[in-house]
């Protein structure tokens, strides 16, 4: 598992993964509003469990492709060192 | 989303912010939203009368000419188009998620078992899950009021009705709540319908 998430995070496409999680918001979207026009159990019911889940699960691939665009970015130190201070100097 | 989806734009800071408000921020508005309607609709009898198998309870209680306790307590005010939950719930300090939990055994039942009958094929199984508690009664007719205690059967069976060894709702007393469920022989017309409109009244209760 670890080793699947690990490779996940190192090689995944970003925008594969942002394509599922907005497949996936909007059918979560779709099921939560249904329950606010049609007030039956079933709408109910579906918005309250299977459409929060789907929901959680599109915002927890979003937090993924966060994590891997903050693996992948390079950093600048904002603070400069004192060798390139010298070096400016 | 739907713009994400068919175009396809470059992930840069303006698509990122955008795919967050609508995969973080739009979807937890309307989570929050649709639990507090949902959460109020459950309340509703529309939302008990959507199972078929409440469909006869429902017309029961809406039905005007009916007597039973249940169609008398929905034509009040208090209780409504909200009269199943108002006397059915909890009133318990975790009231209302044990409600709620009693529900979800409601929607098991009904999915195993109720679900593929006609609502007159299931009227005889159809049953209340644990006897009905006086308490409920009791947060409106408090049982201390002057009027209620001059009834000489309120009065001698005080002790019992408190302690729930004798149910308001039964023959002999008020009659079964829905009485058009029981048996025939069970049937029994509530005491006020018996004694006639005369004597009902609701004030000193």
């Amino acid at each position: 598992m670890n080793r699947w998430l690990e490779k996940l995070l190192d090689r995944g496409s970003r925008s594969r993964l942002l394509l599922v999680a907005c497949a996936l918001g909007l059918i979560a979207i779709a099921l939560m509003s249904w329950s606010l026009f049609d007030q039956g159990w079933i709408p109910v019911m579906m918005a309250m469990s299977i459409g929060q889940l789907i929901g959680t699960l599109s915002f927890g691939l979003f937090l993924l492709v966060v994590i891997i665009d903050l693996r992948r970015a390079t950093f600048r130190p904002s603070i400069p060192t004192q060798a390139s201070n010298k070096e400016d100097r | 989303m739907v713009l994400y989806l068919v175009y396809r734009p470059p992930l840069d800071w303006k698509t990122k912010g955008l795919l967050a408000l609508g995969l973080g921020v739009l979807p937890i508005m309307t989570a929050l939203i649709g639990n507090m309607e949902g959460l109020n609709a459950t309340e509703q009898q529309a939302f008990c009368g959507s199972c078929h198998t409440m469909d006869l309870h429902i017309a029961d209680a809406n039905d005007p000419d009916s007597m039973g306790l249940a169609a008398i307590h929905s034509r009040t005010k208090m209780f409504g188009n909200r009269s199943c939950y108002v006397c059915h719930k909890d009133y318990g300090m975790y009231g209302y998620a044990l409600t709620k939990l009693g529900g979800m055994g409601h929607v098991y039942y009904y999915l195993t078992d109720y679900a593929w009958e006609d609502a007159h094929e299931t009227l005889s199984r159809v049953h209340i899950a644990r006897p009905f508690r006086n308490d409920n009664c009791m947060q409106c007719h408090s049982t201390t009021g002057r009027i209620w205690n001059g009834v000489p059967d309120h009065e001698g069976l005080l002790d019992d009705l408190r302690a729930d060894q004798t149910s308001c709702a039964s023959v002999g007393c008020h009659g079964y709540a829905h009485p058009f469920s029981k048996p025939p022989e069970d049937e029994t017309a509530p005491v006020e319908a018996r004694l006639g409109p005369d004597t009902m009244s609701p004030e000193g209760t």
